[in-house]
């Protein structure tokens, strides 16, 4: 689905527009999921003895879930430093995953860079259109939804304080993990590296995950698209 | 004061990740065998994702709801069913098995 040179500027603007529209109502029904998940954070915060200005200013200007809990759950039981270095840490995989779809930026550096702010996992994951190529339009259209959502779902967790087993009495914590398995189903379907690959990170993410958080689990496991790298129409030499 | 550092650095940070390549590579595009890299980047994301997920930091969650629910999403999927259905029955197979535990 990548743009084709030959179509006229008007037709790749409509195209544009529908794609983001596209990712606009996908993000819609994951900021359902972030909005409650957000919740959690919110109450989570509050019940760590943060106060509620700075939770709902941590969900503006971070908008990631497992860098704000792991600094959270850090902050709780260690300094500013390793509470820092650790939610850095979990938030390395956007280094890889921002790489990926730079291609599909538009404009100079400093654009490219402030649009690479809408990769967040969900957004990315969706907007993936198989060979390594993604749809920008539907990543932005994706990630739009969600900020407010997240956002607007710290406040109400911040301030209203629900039982911290809300979310997870609804099964809402399931929202995040069966997008990301519906999401590697189709990935599986378009390719059988893709089969290859997919097994050998859920061995190092199970082996990972023994001595490491899990956003850092996550990171630890991508060298297993390593296994994409050899060319598939280049024989080897006789 | 200390906790806004923490928060104001940790969002910089992130900033930084996700600006780094974009910023660096501009217009230029990928070599080939990075892109097929990249290609195989969803599936092994996506796959930690969801371990990481079920079993948690440390194997310190692992929780057989969560997992029955994420499979139940997923044989949904491969049923064709769509996205948001197959998320839905996720959901109401987590619940479903925590409100009888």
């Amino acid at each position: 689905m990548a743009a084709d040179r030959s179509v006229p500027a008007g037709d790749l603007c409509v195209s544009g527009r529908l794609r983001l529209f596209g990712g606009l109502r996908l993000g819609f029904s994951l900021a359902a999921g972030s909005f409650l998940l957000a919740i959690g954070f919110g109450a989570l915060a509050r019940s760590s003895g943060w106060g509620a200005a700075i939770t709902i200013s941590a969900s503006a200007v971070v908008f990631s879930g497992s860098a704000q809990y792991t600094l959270a759950a850090v902050l709780a039981s260690g300094g500013i430093a390793p509470a820092v270095v650790a939610a850095a840490l979990i938030n390395a995989r956007f280094l890889p995953m921002a790489l990926a779809v730079a291609p599909a930026l538009h404009g100079g550096r400093l654009r490219r860079a402030l649009e690479a702010q809408a990769v967040v996992d969900a957004s990315w994951a969706a907007a993936h259109l198989g060979q390594g190529r993604f749809d920008r339009e539907r990543l932005i259209g994706a990630t739009i939804p969600q900020w407010p959502a997240w956002v607007a779902g710290t406040a109400i967790g911040a301030i209203a304080a629900p039982p911290a087993d809300l979310v997870s009495s609804l099964g809402l914590d399931v929202v995040f993990p069966a997008f990301f398995v519906v999401l590697l189903i189709d990935e599986l379907h378009s390719s059988r590296r893709a089969c290859v690959v997919a097994a050998a990170s859920t061995g190092l993410a199970a082996l990972s995950t023994l001595a490491l958080p899990a956003g850092l689990a996550v990171l630890a496991s991508s060298p297993a698209a390593l296994l994409g790298i050899p060319d598939p129409l280049r024989r080897p030499a006789r | 004061m200390s906790l806004w550092i923490a928060v104001i650095s940790v969002a910089l940070i992130n900033a930084a990740f996700k600006a780094a390549g974009p910023a660096v590579l501009g217009q230029h595009d990928i070599p080939p065998a990075s892109r097929r890299l990249v290609a195989m980047l969803p599936a092994a994301v996506l796959t930690a994702l969801v371990v990481a997920d079920v079993i948690g930091g440390r194997w310190a969650h692992i929780d057989w709801h969560l997992a029955a629910g994420v499979g139940a999403a997923a044989t949904a999927r491969l049923f064709r069913a769509p996205m948001l259905a197959a998320i839905l029955v996720g959901v109401a197979v987590t619940a479903g098995l925590r409100a009888i535990a």
